[in-house]
């Protein structure tokens, strides 16, 4: 499993209150998450289109030019561990745990790696060890 | 990376893997085969995003984009710009980056749409022939709705709920004006552009006016009873800025029903003030354009299929945006974006034979209270049962209230952030 980290310059310093906890719980989630990443679920049909509005806040890349957290080096477990701990309250966020609610397992897994491998695209460098799910 | 780089890219990469995919997805899905033109009429959140959207999915299509400037302003963060924190150049946008990705950008004004025979009139002359129509025309001001308000009179009293020049004017009257002035906006009935967008600017023209003018006072005449995130505004009120800003809503007497920009008058139903600055949001509309296809059939907003944004009325023209009544979405800059991913999937895949995807949405409406304090309301939606575009129960809501100055302080910094990331996802 790859090592998880938060890859935002900006969100370190500026959101100090609300990004840092997100480290302290990310690793077991990470165990958790690899532990049940088998075959990826079908998802529902809207998450493809879901996958679209992320770019207004996150960029088109995952990458925003601004100060919203970079995303763009998540895998999809990691992805998908950020979205259920937003979604189950086990990490703080702003207004990610109100978005992450709308979202079932299901949904999530998908979306996770519908995400991942448009930006593996994007980015022109795709991770194939992480491309196997 | 150019389109077509990042397109070939793409497909080889597909190929090597074999491409297993989920329908509706950009990395299984590439229109490159599709052919024909796209008109999209508005340079705005809709159209700007529409126009890029297609062409990133459908390279071999035509899309024109009509825009009237050749610079968009921005009504998202223009309130920052009455607050004076803000410049009018930081929240104008040139076309250049869409130019770039293969969209064809014709400055004019569209007048007429010719649907019989699949065309549009632009008002130097040209005409231009579309397979499919995108109009994402915003709104326009419904003159006389107040009585005496028309366009001569919003240069005394500005709306400024166009941004540009009205922005400009309105910030103007609050740098001119003396300390101890009494500052009046007039907010309109639901449904309107931006539904915070009024508590918004009353903040930060309360955050000046604290700053520069603290004897002076700020009244809202409201024609409704309630507002988008009331709540989480007035603690905010309280705790900034307390004393300064007074609301009063359509049951104590806030709806406004005249003006007199000669006397700088404003008249409710039961008071009448004179205040130095009157801001008058007025009732809105789609704007008229519509009205030459009758695509609104004599009401205020055009009514679509919510799954492709189709109109109900005349089909091959789609309408995004402020312009429509969207189910449950609110008309704001980040639902016109949303709207418009959803449109360019459905006219791509309209246009390749296919079936369109699957819809999904997601707002947040971002304000600020003051440079460094941000509130937000977040809703994530998908069609119901009946087509309408619902959201999806337990999730969304607003920011918690007696939140500590921190989370105030990310959200107003992710605010700057959404802006800085959606004008780039639009313009490129």
């Amino acid at each position: 499993m790859k090592t998880y980290r938060w890859p935002s310059k900006t969100a370190a310093g500026r959101n100090s209150v609300i990004l840092p906890r997100i480290g302290n719980w990310l690793a077991p989630l990470l165990v958790s998450v690899a532990m049940s990443a088998g075959g990826a679920g079908a998802g529902e049909s809207w998450t493809g289109l879901l996958a679209e509005m992320c770019a207004a806040c996150h960029g088109q890349t995952g990458k925003s030019p601004g100060s919203v957290p970079d995303i763009s080096e998540l895998d999809a477990q990691a992805m998908q561990a950020f979205l259920t701990g937003f979604r189950d309250g086990d990490i703080e966020a702003t207004v990610m745990d109100r978005i992450a609610k709308a979202l079932s397992d299901s949904d999530i897994k998908a979306l996770s790696r519908i995400l991942t491998e448009n930006w593996q695209l994007l980015h022109g460098t795709p991770d194939e060890e992480n491309d196997n799910q | 990376m150019t389109t077509s780089e990042y397109f070939g890219t793409r497909r080889d990469l597909l190929k090597l893997a074999g491409a297993t995919a989920v329908a509706g997805t950009l990395a299984d899905h590439v229109f490159a085969e599709a052919r024909g033109s796209v008109v999209v009429v508005g340079g705005g959140f809709g159209g700007a995003t529409c126009s890029r959207y297609i062409r990133r999915l459908a390279p071999g299509l035509d899309v024109t984009l009509v825009a009237r400037s050749k610079n968009f302003v921005t009504c998202p963060f223009s309130n920052m710009v009455i607050g004076g924190i803000r410049e009018l150049a930081s929240v104008t946008h040139g076309y250049d980056g869409l130019r770039r990705a293969g969209v064809t950008v014709v400055h004019d004004e569209a007048v007429a749409i010719d649907a019989g025979n699949n065309g549009i009139q632009l008002s130097g002359g040209d005409r231009l022939s579309y397979d499919r129509l995108v109009l994402s025309p915003g709104i326009d001001i419904k003159w006389a709705a107040i009585d005496g308000y028309d366009e001569e009179a919003a240069q005394r009293m500005p709306h400024a709920w166009i941004a540009g020049s009205q922005t400009r004017l309105l910030r103007d009257q609050l740098g001119a004006m003396e300390d101890g002035g009494l500052v009046v906006m007039a907010a309109p009935a639901n449904p309107f552009r931006c539904p915070p967008g009024p508590y918004e600017r009353a903040s930060l023209i309360a955050s000046y006016l604290h700053q520069h003018k603290p004897r002076s006072k700020l009244l809202i005449l409201d024609s409704k009873d309630g507002f988008s995130k009331q709540g989480l505004f007035r603690e905010g009120w309280e705790r900034l800025y307390p004393g300064l800003i007074e609301w009063v809503g359509f049951s104590e007497g806030g709806n406004v029903v005249a003006v007199e920009p000669d006397t700088m008058t404003v008249h409710t139903d039961f008071d009448t003030f004179r205040p130095d600055v009157a801001n008058i949001i007025p009732p809105q509309r789609s704007a008229r354009l519509v009205d030459t296809a009758d695509l609104a059939e004599g009401d205020d907003w055009c009514s679509v299929d919510q799954r492709t944004f189709e109109s109900r009325v005349v089909p091959n023209i789609h309408v995004l945006g402020d312009a429509i009544i969207a189910g449950a979405m609110p008309k704001s800059g980040f639902s016109a974006n949303s709207q418009a991913k959803v449109c360019a999937h459905a006219i791509v895949s309209l246009l390749a034979g296919e079936d369109p995807p699957e819809p999904a949405f997601i707002n947040t409406c971002y304000s600020l209270l003051k440079g460094d304090y941000g509130i937000s309301v977040a809703a994530v939606y998908r069609l119901d049962e009946n087509g309408e575009i619902a959201s999806i129960p337990g999730s969304g809501g607003v920011s918690p209230s007696n939140a500590t100055d921190e989370f105030r302080q990310a959200e107003a910094e992710f605010a700057k952030g959404w802006y800085a990331s959606i004008t780039a996802d639009m313009f490129g």
